[in-house]
């Protein structure tokens, strides 16, 4: 047989789009659908426009209340001791370890009870969530600093005086806690 | 930076485990597979705080695995484009300097450290040292030293994630210990 010309290739694709596919639908699949796999065209051009300048930081956490690093560490050392008393084996998670470390290396606040309160002194109407949560773990003293760090706080409404009072709580907070 | 996210997953139980502590596999089942791993949307997901319904199992047809729709809450640390975060120098060699930040990984290259940083191979560990008039013993970038950097560029696989960072912009670089 000789090699099918271009004519014929086309021809058989053709063919083949053409033929019931009924069958093969009707067994259920057991496995996820392919489009469950990999993200849509869609979903994937999102993820490229997420950004911290810009405030945009997509569907997922938009909004969302953001923890701090102390907070964290709170959060990781109750945990583990929990699931000590627990007894539940759980695979040794390195991740996890270096969250823990990581935390610990960076936090400011060394007093629990002075970590429960940050977020309620803190007056959050004008802020995104997520720049509440910069501001706290970069340890900002000035405003300059701040606005060079986080450019979404360039905005319009924004004036200097409500970020420095902003500011200024965090570190009062910071200066006056317990010894932990 | 640090969110609490509700998140949910399919936990699949060979029949071997239907018995009375059935609920105790899939939640081991579930921290297997979930703590520790990435999760492209969300980011690392560091561990599972609290399982919130384990649902009903569906069996499924041919294979016998029941199917358990876990939803839980779980810490995630998701970065983000042109985000400044604190890390820890880990390696310094001619090309840039390698830090992390908690589990993930970050890339700054010699071009985007301020030309006044110079490497200095001879040093013990390796070194980056600013010379002029700003010469200072902090401003040394060196393995352990807490970096401050801007995230620009991410790059996500199935282990890790990978961020490229800059220190060459004000009030970024080395910095004090809290």
């Amino acid at each position: 047989m000789s090699v099918p010309t271009r004519v014929e290739t086309v021809n058989l694709q053709k063919h083949f789009e053409k033929m019931p596919t009924s069958q093969s639908e009707a067994i259920p699949s057991i496995y996820p659908a392919p489009r469950r796999l990999a993200p849509s065209r869609g979903a994937r051009r999102d993820t490229e426009d997420l950004d911290s300048a810009t405030g945009k930081l997509g569907a997922d956490f938009q909004g969302v209340d953001c923890l701090l690093i102390p907070e964290v560490k709170l959060l990781l050392d109750m945990h583990k001791r929990r699931r000590m008393q627990s007894g539940i084996e759980r695979p040794s998670n390195e991740v996890f370890e270096k969250t823990l470390e990581y935390c610990s290396r960076f936090t400011a606040f060394s007093n629990p009870n002075t970590v429960r309160h940050i977020k309620s002194t803190i007056d959050s109407s004008q802020y995104e969530p997520f720049e509440i949560g910069l501001m706290g773990n970069l340890g900002i003293e000035s405003v300059e600093e701040a606005r060079s760090l986080i450019p979404s706080l360039n905005r319009e409404t924004l004036d200097d005086n409500t970020i420095h009072s902003t500011l200024n709580d965090l570190q009062n907070l910071k200066k006056y806690q317990a010894a932990g | 930076m640090f969110f609490l996210k509700t998140l949910h997953h399919t936990v699949r139980l060979p029949p071997q485990f239907f018995g009375p502590r059935l609920r105790e596999h899939v939640e081991r089942k579930l921290y297997d597979e979930v703590e520790g791993h990435i999760e492209g949307r969300y980011g690392h997901i560091i561990c599972v705080l609290d399982i919130l319904d384990v649902g009903r199992g569906v069996l499924q047809p041919m294979t016998g695995l029941a199917e358990f729709n876990v939803v839980y809450k779980a810490l995630v640390l998701k970065v983000f484009k042109n985000m400044v975060v604190d890390g820890v120098v880990t390696t310094v060699n001619q090309l840039g300097f390698w830090a992390e930040i908690g589990p993930l990984q970050m890339f700054v290259a010699a071009t985007l450290i301020p030309s006044y940083y110079r490497f200095d191979p001879s040093a013990n560990p390796p070194a980056y040292v600013s010379d002029g008039e700003e010469a200072d013993i902090s401003l040394r970038i060196e393995k352990g030293q807490a970096v401050r950097a801007r995230i620009i560029g991410m790059r996500t696989d199935a282990r890790e994630i990978f961020c490229v960072g800059t220190i060459k912009e004000d009030y970024l670089g080395p910095q004090e210990e809290l």
